[in-house]
């Protein structure tokens, strides 16, 4: 049996904790805390990580893992992406500035996304549309990236499977196959 | 050099968006002086035949220059392309029309009439942006993308989306794309295309030794192919039976 571990990361509120549970096949475990930030309408929030499971028919186990959203954690970010599958960064349309957002986890998983394959899940497109999904790929063609951008809505499990699938292709066609 | 003003009439919104990225790819390549228009002052149009066909006084109400996309009633042969757009066809189009427009320059755009918005008749092919180009590919170029594509490219379409993401990760070419994604190399291509014509691809020439070494005959593409390692592979299509997909 082998373990392998992909992690969801995003501001407080994304969906982190949602989005496992989608997923996982046991309840996840959360390390939730009230909430005492007053700028975001929240009762509680992944002060530690969120963990859930996938169990494989082959013996094999997917760890999942919900990074805590507030940048003074990210040095848990540092420890859990390494040897990570790949990566999940949801950003809420919602908040003031999504796409400093988006910036924060580009940055903080910055070595680790030269190589590890990653998408970006954005949530609450229909209810506030005026940051587009072309912003966010302008944003990441500033930084000379390409990940893949989806519209989600991670309440509902087709999306959180989609946001998945698109991230096992990144995965498949992996950066170590050197072609140039 | 003053602007030309093109715009589309009662097209399906996916081929709008599929001329508007040929008209800005245009104008980079080509130095074309056209620009896409949402709105009035036309120089031009694009406009369905069917729609045509079904409003014989459009040519009356607009007096500029009008595309007509497959054969139209009164439309002339230069002003006839084939539906879908072919890339090129429609480049050779856009250049004969900026040429032989000087005239129009001078006097401005023509302003196309509301109403022939309202009366034309809606024609939709059920053809895609994807669909609608036919790129042939060339030996020894690989292609990765340098920016995601927009919703309008996908569709939603999940082999789109598939073939988007390896393109994200790898210079591939149309061969090694369509063996990875398991898509048909015919669909590979005309998404190539697409993504070409949008100007979201970096084209990389294969160095002469990765072409020497290229087998001829047998197994033309596996030889040259990425492979993940076994294992990963079967863990992905595990996940994968896990999750439904």
């Amino acid at each position: 049996m082998k373990e392998y571990k992909l992690l969801i990361t995003g501001t407080m509120g994304a969906g982190k904790t949602t989005a496992i549970r989608a997923i996982s096949d046991t309840a996840p475990i959360v390390t939730d805390v009230a909430n005492h930030d007053s700028s975001v309408d929240k009762a509680r929030t992944t002060v530690g990580l969120d963990y859930g499971v996938l169990a494989l028919d082959n013996g094999d186990r997917i760890r999942l893992f919900g990074t805590p959203g507030q940048a003074r954690f990210d040095f848990l970010w540092q420890i859990l992406a390494k040897n990570a599958l790949g990566l999940v960064i949801l950003v809420d349309n919602a908040r003031p500035d999504p796409l400093a957002d988006l910036a924060m986890f580009l940055d903080g998983f910055a070595t680790h996304l030269e190589t590890l394959p990653c998408v970006i899940g954005v949530g609450r497109t229909d209810t506030h549309p005026a940051t587009t999904l072309e912003h966010y790929a302008d944003a990441l063609e500033a930084r000379g990236m390409v990940f893949p951008i989806l519209p989600v809505d991670v309440r509902q499990r087709a999306d959180v499977i989609s946001l998945i699938d698109t991230l096992l292709g990144q995965i498949e066609a992996g950066m170590d196959m050197d072609l140039q | 050099m003053s602007e030309l003003r093109l715009g589309a009439v009662n097209l399906d919104p996916k081929d709008v968006a599929y001329v508007r990225a040929l008209v800005r790819l245009f104008a980079h390549t080509e130095k074309l002086d056209w620009i896409y228009v949402d709105a009035a002052p036309y120089h031009a149009v694009v406009a369905d035949a069917r729609a045509r066909a079904a409003d014989p006084g459009f040519y009356e109400r607009f007096t500029g220059v009008v595309l007509s996309l497959g054969d139209a009633p009164g439309a002339s042969a230069a002003d006839t392309l084939a539906y879908p757009i072919r890339a090129n066809e429609f480049r050779d189009w856009l250049k004969l029309r900026q040429d032989s427009l000087p005239d129009a320059r001078v006097g401005g755009a023509q302003a196309l009439s509301p109403s022939t918005d309202t009366v034309m008749v809606a024609a939709s092919s059920g053809a895609s942006p994807v669909s609608a180009l036919v790129y042939t590919s060339q030996e020894g170029r690989r292609y990765k993308l340098r920016r995601w594509p927009g919703a309008e490219l996908l569709r939603g379409d999940p082999g789109a989306m598939r073939m988007a993401t390896f393109l994200s990760r790898n210079a591939l070419s149309v061969a090694q794309l369509a063996a990875l994604t398991g898509q048909m190399e015919e669909a590979c291509s005309r998404f190539v295309g697409v993504l070409q014509a949008a100007g979201l691809l970096v084209e990389i020439v294969a160095v002469p030794e990765q072409q020497e070494r290229a087998p001829s005959t047998s197994r033309p593409i596996a030889l040259d192919l990425p492979q993940l390692p076994p294992a990963r592979v079967g863990l992905m299509a595990s996940l994968r039976r896990h999750l439904g997909l």
